[in-house]
């Protein structure tokens, strides 16, 4: 694991402090079922970004069902200190809203002000500041030609962001996303990843399980690989940098990451790969202006050898995948 | 997605029903409502009857909306007048059709109680039909209705589209597949079959949800913000709407002689 670019932290990522999120030793297995976590354990520092990845039936779910005690384990989950078995419901969702995968059963209200103005008015705030919260929430989210809609009527993009402001509007210190760009067109993607990097640029901690390997470095600073157990810790390079993980755990590299991959395998020669699109374009760039507005290519001893290699790689991948 | 009938006429239209104060005119329909329900006088009845046709014109409701939504109350109705009808009692006999003797107060009776009946339906059809569901929720509150009962009002509400729709994804799904119905042992097994996994999901579902609000810090304390100003007209409109609902019983009072001590 490559610690140098771990510690390269946002400003606001307080590490000596104490963790604001942390999971001790939490084993769970559904009544008559296998194991779905098995010991996990890590801990989360105020003002981070972090993402869960691993199959489908890694346990990602089970493991935010436990964030916020709806499934209950004592002495198990910790926010600031504090067990969040212990926590009243009042004071839990101060701090920590969790955003489900299915927004159909997070939208209970007759409106979407009223569903936004819920968790607040639960919070027990005046009518005013209920009402200061969903505007702040709604603006945020970019919904506000919403507000007066019934939810049923409304798409799944439209849904999502919904339940992104309902859980916002109780100014929640730790926000868990479970897979929030899941079956969005790529513009609600885009929003969504918006909303959530604003929302950790002010301050939010924030968790995200995601399947989406190509916004991964964008969703998160840190990744957790989670396989029932905590099989792996690191940056999103890290994590694509290692092909026995990627394969064992069903994921994949970024797009990008990939196509780089290829290209340095004809001679691009780069320090550290790209993982998204800006970085790409600034990594070519830069290369460009110091190579006087050229990028050479050229094939090489192994370059053929290589990219069998890479091809072969992604194929097995896909394959599993399928 | 299914088309379920409920707010299909709310955004169409545009009248004085339309834009009345929510309050207004839910106070002013369920005050009328209630009147209709347990006038004596057929002739007052009548007029309800004619006023609730009225309410449709200026509501600029299409007849035949209004027609498809009363049917399946009516027709229920109907059947009810028709055994009053032929339930005889004592009185003056009209007609008989064999051995059954149809009286004249039995026909006044089952004539009062049809009449009565689609009034009120289709005073309720108006309000439902030009009224948004979310404020009619609102409204109740404010009129103080326990808040259990809203609740379970604002659920079946908001789920009944996601379960209509989860029936028919179950249904394509199911005709997707290759199943035809037809009369047979396996038709009535499939169905049972997704019958009982639309029962498991609508269970999963409310446990989900009640997850969810619990996730959103309910307590059960009221979770509704409503501001529903009322102004003079609509003070004056409530009231003259309540004076109406009490003199359509003034004629019944007249004739039963309550009246005569205080005239
Ligand atoms: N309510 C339940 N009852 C029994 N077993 C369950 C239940 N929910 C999940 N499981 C099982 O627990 C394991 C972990 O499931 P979980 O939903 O947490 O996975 P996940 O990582 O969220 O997967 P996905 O990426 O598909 O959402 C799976 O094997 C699953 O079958
Ligand atoms: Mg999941």
């Amino acid at each position: 694991m490559n610690t140098d670019t771990l510690n390269d932290k946002p400003e606001n990522v307080d590490e000596k402090s104490m963790p604001v999120l942390s999971v001790k030793n939490l084993t769970y297995h559904y009544p008559k079922n296998k194991l779905a976590l098995d010991d996990v354990s890590f801990d989360i520092y105020s003002g981070e970004k972090v993402a869960v990845v691993g199959p489908n039936g890694a346990g990602k779910t089970t493991l935010f069902l436990h964030m916020n005690s709806t499934i209950k384990s004592k002495g198990h989950i910790f926010i600031n200190g504090k067990d969040v078995a212990d926590m009243n419901p009042t004071e839990r969702v101060k701090e920590v809203g969790i955003m489900f995968a299915d927004p159909d059963n997070q939208l209970f209200m007759p409106t979407v002000f009223d569903d936004v103005a819920f968790g607040p008015l639960n919070l027990g705030l005046s009518k005013e500041e209920v009402e200061q919260r969903v505007e702040e929430a709604i603006e945020m989210t970019g919904i506000a030609d919403l507000k007066t809609r019934v939810p049923h009527h409304l798409s799944l993009g439209q849904k999502k962001k919904v339940v992104l402001a309902s859980i916002i509007s109780m100014k929640p210190k730790v926000l868990i996303l479970d897979e929030p760009t899941a079956n969005l067109d790529p513009k609600s993607k885009r929003d969504v990843l918006e909303i959530v990097n604003k929302l950790n640029a002010d301050g939010m901690t924030i968790i995200i399980s995601t399947h989406d390997v190509n916004l991964l470095s964008e969703l998160a600073d840190k990744v957790f690989v989670l396989n029932k157990r905590i099989i792996e810790t690191g940056t999103p390079r890290d994590i694509f940098s290692n092909p026995g993980l990627l394969e064992e755990n069903n994921l994949e590299a970024s797009d990008i990451f990939k196509f780089f991959q290829l290209l340095s395998s004809i001679g691009f020669d780069c320090e550290e790969l790209p993982l998204s699109f800006d970085e790409a374009v600034e990594e070519i760039l830069t290369q460009m202006e110091e190579s006087g507005g050229h990028i050479h290519l050229h094939t090489h001893d192994h370059s053929h050898e290589e990219m069998i290699k890479l091809r072969t790689a992604f194929q097995q991948r896909i394959e599993r995948i399928d | 997605m299914a088309q379920f009938g409920i707010d299909s006429y709310l955004y169409a239209k545009n009248s004085p029903v339309h834009r009345m104060n929510p309050t207004t005119k839910v106070v002013a329909v369920l005050a009328m409502v209630i009147s209709v329900a347990i006038v004596k006088d057929i002739y007052m009845a009548t007029f309800a009857l004619l006023l609730s046709f009225l309410m449709i014109l200026i509501a600029k409701l299409p007849i035949k909306f209004v027609a498809r939504r009363i049917w399946s109350p009516f027709l229920f109705i109907l059947i009810f007048a028709a055994a009053l009808l032929l339930s005889g009692g004592e009185g003056e006999i009209l007609w008989s059709i064999g051995f059954l003797d149809i009286t004249k107060e039995s026909a006044m009776d089952a004539a009062l109680i049809l009449i009565r009946a689609t009034s009120a339906i289709i005073m309720l059809t108006v309000l439902l039909a030009t009224t948004r569901f979310d404020m009619i929720v609102k409204v109740l509150y404010d009129l103080k209705m326990p808040v259990f009962l809203l609740q379970i009002l604002m659920f079946s509400y908001r789920y009944i589209f996601v379960f209509s729709d989860e029936l028919e994804n179950m249904k394509n799904s199911m005709t997707s597949k290759g199943f035809r119905p037809t009369l047979s042992m396996r038709m009535f097994s499939s169905i049972a079959n997704m019958l009982g996994m639309l029962l498991i999901k609508s269970f999963e579902r409310g446990d989900d949800v009640y997850r969810s609000m619990v996730a959103k810090g309910y307590t059960g304390k009221p979770t509704i913000i409503t501001k529903n100003k009322m102004h003079a007209k609509d003070y004056a409109f409530v009231s003259v709407a309540i004076v109406v609902a009490l003199a359509i019983h003034i004629p019944a009072l007249v004739q039963s002689g309550i009246l005569n001590s205080w005239i």
